[in-house]
């Protein structure tokens, strides 16, 4: 009886393992959510991008160890957001959508703010419309 | 959370404002312009050497161009390269846009100084008279510098323009990372007619 698998965590079974990519994926879309964010990612990578198509996890970058993980974020926040908040608020959507959905813990998010974007740079039309 | 976009948004002025991108900006645009051209050379001269192989000719522009052909030579050639590819990524390192750092709730948030230049830019140039801006952010422990210099129209009001720009850059900083209590420094230099073509 002592030597039974335990159902619950399935330690007996095997090991889950979640890869980067699926925590990048999940943080991207919770950055993604964020009202002021205009996209992930810096310069080099939004150019790739748009000759390789749209990436799920563009701007993050994730280091997990053991059950912890640590998070990059690169942001271009429009202009007229005001960044520090945009970022934690990223910071704190980020770490509750990753523990929610991964149940790994996140030790740090760490957000660069690399660029802002004001409408005008795509000939997008004004905020009158 | 943020300020609305409907609101910000429409002062975003539609001219002048890529005329006067940040040092860091117009370094990388040169240095990319240097290694395309560079590139584009050597595909050149490649192109050229393998249709001189195609049609079995000996032609070579590397003897044209005086590249020595001894192997001794070309490494020689070679170590150059290498010592100015090194020099120019150097350059580009110092000419990096530098981070400002903010203690943010649970940890630190990064921003590009050059994001806060392009807001303040984007302020002040809202003026008919403001001809360029150009912002300079850098931070000293947690103090924010603030330094802007505006190129205004001749006969301009320099008094209103300085007004003006310090209470744009003030709003700029604070609208961008919270900080009301960052005191810009501006300077205004009214153009005369005769410099004005140079601004235009």
């Amino acid at each position: 009886m002592a030597d039974a698998p335990n159902p619950e965590t399935g330690a007996s079974n095997g090991s889950v393992t979640i890869s980067d990519s699926v925590v990048a994926k999940v943080a991207h879309n919770a950055c993604h959510e964020i009202e002021g964010v205009h996209a992930l990612g810096g310069a080099a990578s939004r150019a790739l991008s748009s000759l390789r198509g749209e990436s799920r996890t563009q701007g993050v970058s994730v280091d997990i160890i053991d059950d912890t993980v640590d998070i990059d974020v690169t942001l271009v926040v429009s202009y007229g957001a005001n960044m520090t908040q945009v970022a934690e608020a990223c910071r704190a959507a980020i770490r509750s959508q990753v523990e929610g959905t991964t149940g790994l813990k996140v030790r740090a998010v760490n957000v660069l703010v690399s660029d802002v974007y004001f409408p005008e740079d795509n000939g997008e039309p004004g905020a009158d419309d | 959370m943020c300020t609305s976009r409907k609101t910000t948004v429409s002062r975003v002025p539609t001219t002048d404002r890529l005329t006067s991108s940040s040092a860091a900006d117009r370094f990388a645009a040169a240095l990319a312009a240097v290694v395309l051209t560079a590139a584009a050379a050597t595909l050149v001269l490649l192109t050229v050497r393998f249709a001189a192989v195609a049609s079995s000719s000996g032609y070579s522009p590397w003897h044209v161009l005086g590249i020595p052909s001894d192997r001794g030579g070309r490494i020689g050639l070679l170590v150059i390269a290498l010592v100015v590819s090194l020099l120019v990524l150097a350059a580009g390192l110092r000419h990096r846009d530098p981070l400002l750092h903010f203690e943010r709730g649970e940890g630190t948030v990064l921003v590009r100084a050059g994001a806060l230049e392009d807001a303040i830019r984007a302020e002040v140039l809202q003026d008919a008279d403001v001809l360029r801006v150009s912002p300079r952010v850098r931070q000293h422990g947690r103090r924010v510098a603030v330094e802007v210099e505006v190129v205004a129209r001749p006969m301009s009001d320099g008094d209103r323009l300085q007004t003006l720009s310090e209470n744009g850059a003030r709003m700029a900083i604070t609208m961008g990372v919270g900080l009301p209590d960052v005191v810009p420094q501006v300077h205004v230099d009214v153009v005369s007619a005769r410099r004005v073509w140079m601004y235009l």
